[in-house]
């Protein structure tokens, strides 16, 4: 007796079953997380999008909720993950899990809880999908890509933080909104630790190659038009919004994405992103910081040598320092 | 509206604001109305009315004052009923007043009907239309892949004689919402795509079908006042026309039990 869909199709390919070719593993879904995931969709870069989380029920919800809106979407394979085994073959791996900073609590607190959960993480991911590229968000996000990376084994230009990739694009929606540009005109770069001692390369900021400070020498030191303001607004961002809302979600999210696409489609842009910075800007600790990098399908291609002036490079070679005296101290 | 503005790189919209005074919403081409007390779990949506009643004395007549031309798409729940009420608080004609109604239902329907037949579920038609709701009628007859009837290949689909079960995508679909809530605590992402797939239709005056509620006196037998989701035309001016279903007895029979449902409650409302 057929089926209706059998009497409905004619079958001319049977028994194919098409492999997903750009699976984007999500492990965490907190906020941040479904973020990611709903940028992730409807930006139709992924062809499979696979939700893993210690909560069960939230998950599947998650799933069901998002799965719902196929209609809307382009992505044809939308899972919850029973365990791991189900992420297996992913392109790429977002950790976003991880217990999330409290009021007033710095992103160096957080560590040694969220060393203990990538523990349970990153050698499952690394068994399903050894070829992967692992995007670590959990904060600290720099010591906890080098977490990352010494629980994978996998070789550095595989795993990265999202860094200061958001802490950038703050600074460049602050800059657009003081100029009343689009942020997508006024090009300028925060590099180092994705937190407190980030560091604005004021040497780069320009609109149309107009480079800020040659027409402002005046924008680091006196400062009368509170330029400086805008780095610690960029600092102060996730207090600000976590105080008012409780948790950052979209900006993130929207800025995961953003990366995501750069390394499934390969397409070779420039971003500032948590990499290996051993022997870069003289720094000597294996240390994770943010750089500007080529992103692309192998991951981490190349990182641009960015001239940056002295005191800018001392910052970043005291973060690494600080960084190195909490990571040697990590039980892994 | 920080984190949004935060996002400004990544997206496409150069003013994002966010406001308790009312002021900043003028000349508004568009107000989705989200707010309201939420569903609980195994709390059916007309438990909710006069709660989000008295919450849309407040709302509406503020939206109104500021863009007093706007086309008002109301989400919150039970919608039919509150968009009957943002209808009669406003003071709009009915074509500015719209419910997101089954859209959402219907968006669900496809999805299930595309995992049975294992095709996108754009590719799959089936329109989910009357109360967003428990009583939401899926309209057999019009269920069909490239235009082939499903109902002709299997004419007991949508009946207890079905081997296969469809009527079960339908149970399915009236149960999501529950489902969901229950698992996640609520739901957000299909509803909110279906939102934001209503607000292209409207704001680039697509002319789209959408399933989705108006006030449906006069069709399919209705005399009462009250909103359904019916088949209509979305432009940039509002509803600028109702497809007229051809329906089974069984199926009007459904939407003028609902109509009658619908209005036992909001005679009652305290305006």
């Amino acid at each position: 007796m057929a089926t209706l869909k059998e009497k409905l199709l004619h079958e001319v390919s049977p028994g194919i079953v098409a492999e997903a070719r750009s699976k984007v593993t999500i492990v965490g879904v907190g906020q941040v997380g479904m973020a990611c995931a709903i940028s992730i969709l409807q930006s139709n870069i992924a062809d499979d999008v696979t939700l893993i989380d210690v909560m069960e029920e939230k998950v599947k919800g998650e799933v069901m909720d998002l799965q719902h809106g196929s209609l809307f979407l382009k992505t044809s394979k939308i899972t919850a993950a029973k365990d791991y085994s189900d992420t297996a073959n992913s392109r790429l791996c977002i950790i976003t899990a991880g217990v999330r900073q409290n009021e007033g609590e710095s992103r160096l607190n957080l560590v040694q809880r969220n060393v203990e959960v990538f523990k349970n993480i990153i050698p499952n991911l690394t068994k399903y999908s050894p070829n992967s590229i692992l995007l670590v968000v959990s904060n600290p996000v720099d010591i906890l890509t080098y977490v990352a990376w010494k629980l994978s084994g996998f070789p550095s230009h595989r795993v990265l933080g999202s860094g200061t990739n958001l802490d950038s694009a703050r600074f460049r929606f602050l800059m657009g909104e003081k100029l009343k540009i689009n942020s997508t005109s006024v090009h300028g770069y925060i590099i180092g630790e994705h937190g407190d001692s980030s560091v604005p390369v004021w040497s780069g900021a320009n609109v149309a190659g107009v480079n800020l400070q040659s027409i402002n020498p005046e924008m680091e030191q006196q400062d009368p038009d509170g330029w400086k303001e805008i780095h610690k607004k960029v600092v102060d961002s996730a207090y600000e919004v976590i105080k008012l809302k409780g948790y950052t979600s979209w900006a993130i999210g929207l800025s995961v994405s953003s990366l995501t696409q750069s390394i499934l489609k390969n397409l070779r842009t420039v971003n500032p992103v948590s990499t290996l910075v051993k022997d870069i800007h003289g720094i000597t600790e294996n240390v994770f910081l943010s750089l500007p990098c080529i992103l692309g399908s192998p991951g981490v291609c190349g990182v641009l040598r960015q001239p940056l002036q002295q005191r800018e490079s001392e910052q970043l070679r005291k973060s690494a320092a600080t960084l190195w005296s909490i990571q040697k101290d990590l039980k892994l | 509206m920080m984190d949004l503005q935060h996002g400004s790189l990544f997206l496409r919209t150069p003013k994002i604001v966010a406001d308790k005074d009312y002021s900043v919403t003028a000349n508004s081409k568009l107000v989705v109305v989200t707010a309201g007390a939420r569903q609980q779990e195994g709390e059916s949506r007309l438990n909710l009315v006069q709660r989000n009643v008295n919450i849309f004395k407040f709302i509406i007549p503020n939206i109104v004052k500021y863009s007093p031309d706007c086309i008002l798409l109301v989400v919150s729940n039970p919608v039919d009923i509150l968009t009957y009420v943002a209808w009669k608080l406003s003071g709009f004609p009915r074509h500015r007043v719209i419910g997101s109604g089954c859209n959402l239902d219907s968006a669900r329907f496809r999805y299930l009907m595309g995992e049975r037949l294992n095709l996108h579920a754009s590719s799959c038609h089936g329109w989910v239309v009357g109360e967003h709701g428990d009583s939401s009628v899926p309209v057999w007859s019009g269920v069909n892949v490239a235009g082939v009837s499903l109902k002709s290949l299997n004419p007991d689909m949508g009946t207890e004689k079905d081997k296969e079960n469809w009527k079960e995508v339908h149970k399915q679909v009236v149960d999501s919402a529950y489902e969901v809530i229950k698992l996640k605590g609520y739901t957000s992402w299909a509803i909110g795509m279906s939102v934001a797939d209503l607000a292209q239709t409207i704001l680039k005056n697509l002319r789209k079908v959408h399933p989705v509620s108006t006030m449906v006196k006069g069709m399919h037998h209705i005399s009462d006042e009250v909103f359904l989701s019916v088949p209509c035309v979305l432009s940039n001016s509002g509803i600028s026309d109702v497809v007229n279903m051809t329906l089974k007895a069984e199926e009007e029979d459904q939407l003028k039990k609902s109509a009658s449902t619908l209005w036992a409650i909001q005679k009652e409302l305290q305006f």
